[in-house]
């Protein structure tokens, strides 16, 4: 949705002849702001979607198996693509990293050894693939939703240690010079 | 500890019934000098103990009257045998009157009174006599006291001494002990002195002195007082109708050698009367002539009050401050007054005196009746310049003022009248009056004047009691607090005050508004700022402006122990220390007070509790722990702000944080596994 076009100061809003206009409180001009990143994440989801697509379009007519492996070992990194929402598509930036590093390993034995889809399902059999390439995402995804309540926490902590250091701080002070030192 | 407040004024218990004087002399208090005694000054033995078998006495002062302290001084300067001349003074612990008096030694006469103090028939003398042994010697103990310009006001046949046994050369008695002229008979004083109260007659002059010498002299030469039988009133009105030659000799014989001298000193204005070099004259047998007095306008018809016909103006006055002064401003207001004075009795200077007097108003606590008191004061001065000033009950020598002031205060009585009568400016209107443009006159118009806004300035150090302690140098102390100490003296001050609080006279503040104005007067350096301390608002500002106050004066007059006055700051030290905000250095004061108090120093406490350094740093590390606590408050208001915005910012800098911790494993993995897989 496009931004209304904001009028410059001073310009005469039509009907209002050359009447000051008075400036738009804070709150209303923050309400529309959230609307350009929106758009502009959209479009990175798009894009991003669309060179994924791409790619695995090169892939599908080039190397079919492993086409087939990225689709099967990459579930966690499109479902993060179809959670995200955040500006910078941090959950994407952190699950996708971890789920295709953990799939380079059999992308690069298909390359070199049996590139057929038997191998690709041969890989898919094992459980231990399933915990390699999914368990890497997995933590990704652990990863995106625990280390903002770490950090959130650590940072309460010291707050907390600021806040009571001041307080006793003060009640120091006005056992010291009373109740004077307030004013 | 306590301090013996004799050890400070140079005395100490004489042995046996009696006190020491400085060092030198033991007054006996058992052993009375009933023939020595002054009217209101009892006389008792004083043993010089630097020349033992030497003959003196002490008088003891009365404390309800001041001593002349100025006429003390000046004969102890001029050491004349012709007077009684004190030869140590100070106060003394009186253990019979259970205070401290004043007492003055003075060297025993060889001989008698002339006459006993209430005698008024006595063997008369004869006149060659009486020039040789009695005008001749106190002429010349007049010429002594002149040149000190110190008038005796005490010639009486009761207060006349001789200097030998045999009789044969009189001395003057005591004049020191009582305001001047307090116990002289009203025929031995000039008309101005009788109409004056006894105790405000003021030291006057030498005139005054000449004039007593005459009745004196009329008074031996008969053997009995001159007007015995007449009332003080009838005396008072015979001199001014008869005027006093008349008036005194009446019926009486006067020896024709004499009557040349009694004339020239009885003669009632002071400038026609003789002075001491016309009486040196007359003893060395020159002839005198009269000297001519400026004639008495008399009114054709007399002014008539209540049946009193008066022809003269000092009569008329006379007859007006006998009325109520109700009645009197009634008369003054009737037109038959104001006809009399213009048309009748037609003295211009009078005529214009009185304009000056109705068109001089001053405000009045009493009102409209004050009002009318002071316009009567004025019309009597206009009427008889020379008389004092008659307001109400008082009648006051201009000098005489002082000494109604003090008897007033040490008696207890109504301040109101002396107040009032500065407040209505009636002695700068008694010096106007005089006519006279000499330089006393303006100096003592400048010096009521200044005694006016002293008496109006209310701050401690000022006041009424300030008017009295200039106006009587050697008045001391009246403070109820320190009165039975007889502070007359600053170095006795600090002493009587740590007797009074010894003594729980003193409980609170030991300062009062006379020991304020009697310090006032007689310490120059004191600052004016501290005395008003005194009386400030916050507490421990008085408390400190008193320890310093009292602080200068140990230091200054000693003594160095007063244990009771530093207990009594010691109690008073809480709201000083309170001044200091900061607790800590409010319990460190309080733990080291102690210390401070045993050393028994004013000077050290005062310096103690009011350290201007201990207050400075006080003062800047609370400004730093205001500052220091509004830093808190703000990091309270960030912690706050900070954790509202917690969540977000966690959120932010979280899915940050995961983002490149995934890559740096992300990248690690395929760093391993491009290593394990050889194509690294």
């Amino acid at each position: 949705m496009a931004r209304p076009p904001v009028p410059r100061a001073g310009a005469a809003k039509p009907g209002q002849g050359g009447a000051k206009k008075k400036p738009a409180p804070a709150g209303a001009a923050q309400s529309q702001r959230p609307k350009a990143p929106a758009a502009g994440k959209k479009s990175g989801k798009h894009a991003t979607l669309v060179l994924a697509v791409l790619a695995m379009l090169v892939l599908a007519l080039f190397e079919r198996p492993i086409c087939l492996l990225l689709l099967l070992a990459l579930v966690p990194t499109m479902l993060a693509w179809l959670v995200d929402d955040t500006p910078g598509q941090s959950l994407i930036r952190t699950v996708a990293p971890l789920n295709l590093a953990s799939s380079l390993p059999f992308a690069i034995k298909l390359w070199h050894e049996h590139n057929s889809l038997d191998q690709v399902f041969d890989f898919m059999s094992g459980r231990a693939t399933w915990i390699a390439l999914y368990g890497a995402a997995t933590f990704g995804w652990m990863l995106y939703y625990l280390a903002p309540a770490v950090i959130s926490t650590v940072v309460q902590r010291r707050i907390e240690r600021l806040r009571d250091n001041a307080i006793d701080r003060q009640q120091a002070l006005k056992d010291e010079w009373g109740d004077d030192v307030e004013k | 500890m306590s301090v013996q407040p004799q050890a400070n004024s140079g005395m100490s218990a004489a042995s046996g019934a009696g006190v020491r004087l400085k060092d030198r002399f033991d007054i006996q208090y058992d052993k009375p000098l009933p023939g020595l005694r002054s009217p209101s000054a009892p006389a008792f033995v004083a043993d010089d103990i630097r020349t033992p078998g030497s003959r003196h006495f002490a008088l003891i002062c009365d404390p309800k009257m001041p001593p002349r302290m100025e006429a003390i001084r000046k004969l102890q300067l001029l050491k004349s045998a012709g007077v009684l001349t004190p030869v140590e003074v100070g106060a003394v612990d009186w253990a019979p009157a259970n205070r401290r008096m004043f007492a003055i030694v003075c060297e025993q006469p060889l001989g008698d009174r002339l006459a006993g103090p209430t005698d008024n028939m006595i063997d008369p003398w004869g006149e060659e006599a009486l020039v040789a042994h009695i005008v001749a010697p106190i002429v010349q103990t007049l010429l002594d006291l002149d040149r000190e310009m110190l008038p005796h006001r005490g010639i009486r046949p009761g207060n006349i001494f001789f200097r030998d046994a045999s009789r044969r050369v009189a001395m003057l008695g005591d004049c020191m002990t009582a305001p001047p002229g307090l116990y002289q008979s009203i025929v031995y004083e000039t008309i101005e002195g009788a109409l004056a109260q006894s105790h405000t007659r003021g030291a006057g002059s030498t005139a005054q002195d000449l004039y007593a010498l005459g009745v004196l002299v009329l008074h031996l030469l008969s053997g009995k007082l001159p007007c015995a039988g007449l009332t003080e009133e009838k005396i008072v009105e015979d001199k001014i109708k008869r005027g006093s030659f008349y008036a005194l000799v009446s019926e009486q014989r006067v020896p024709t050698g004499l009557s040349e001298l009694l004339r020239g000193l009885l003669v009632d204005e002071p400038q026609a009367r003789w002075r001491l070099g016309d009486i040196q004259m007359w003893l060395d047998g020159r002839r005198m002539t009269t000297k001519q007095a400026p004639p008495t306008i008399r009114a054709q018809r007399g002014f008539e009050i209540e049946g009193e016909e008066c022809e003269t103006a000092r009569h008329l006055a006379l007859v007006l401050d006998m009325q109520q002064p109700e009645a009197a401003g009634r008369i003054l207001r009737g037109q038959n007054f104001e006809t009399w004075i213009t048309r009748t009795l037609g003295d211009k200077q009078v005529v214009e005196a009185i304009n000056t007097a109705f068109s001089t108003r001053s405000e009045s606590a009493a009102g409209a009746a004050g009002q009318s008191a002071q316009l009567v004061s004025r019309v009597l001065m206009a009427l008889d310049p020379p008389a004092p000033i008659r307001f109400r009950d008082a009648a006051t020598a201009v000098d005489g003022i002082g000494a109604l002031l003090a008897v007033t205060m040490l008696n207890g009585g109504d301040l109101m009248l002396p107040s009032e009568i500065l407040s209505a400016r009636l002695p700068q209107f008694w010096c106007l009056r005089q006519g006279s443009a000499k330089g006393e006159d303006q100096a003592t118009i400048r010096f009521f004047d200044k005694m006016l806004r002293y008496q109006d300035d209310k701050r401690p150090g000022y006041g009424i009691e300030r008017v009295a302690y200039e106006m009587m140098p050697g008045l001391h102390c009246l403070s109820p607090f320190i009165e039975g100490r007889y502070v007359d003296q600053m170095k006795d001050m600090l002493p009587a005050i740590e007797f009074a609080v010894q003594a729980k006279t003193i409980d609170v503040s030991p300062v009062d508004r006379h020991i304020a104005a009697f310090i006032a007067v007689h310490e120059s350096d004191i600052d004016d700022g501290l005395l008003y301390t005194l009386i400030h608002a916050d507490p421990a500002t008085r408390v400190i402006g008193t320890l310093q106050l009292l602080a200068f004066l140990q230091e200054t007059y000693g003594p160095p122990m007063v244990p009771s006055l530093i207990q009594l700051f010691g109690q008073q030290a809480k709201p000083v220390i309170e001044r200091f905000k900061s607790r800590y250095t409010r319990t460190r004061m309080q733990a080291g007070l102690a210390a401070i108090l045993k050393e028994n120093s004013l000077r050290k406490l005062a310096d103690y509790l009011d350290s201007a350094d201990e207050q400075r740093k006080d003062a800047q590390r609370f400004q730093r722990a205001r500052l220091e606590y509004q830093q808190m408050t703000k990091q309270l208001e960030k912690a706050e702000q900070q954790t509202q915005d917690l969540n977000s910012t966690a959120k932010l800098a979280g899915h940050s944080v995961a983002v490149k911790i995934a890559s740096l494993i992300s990248g690690a993995i395929v760093a391993v596994t491009l290593f394990a897989m050889g194509m690294l």
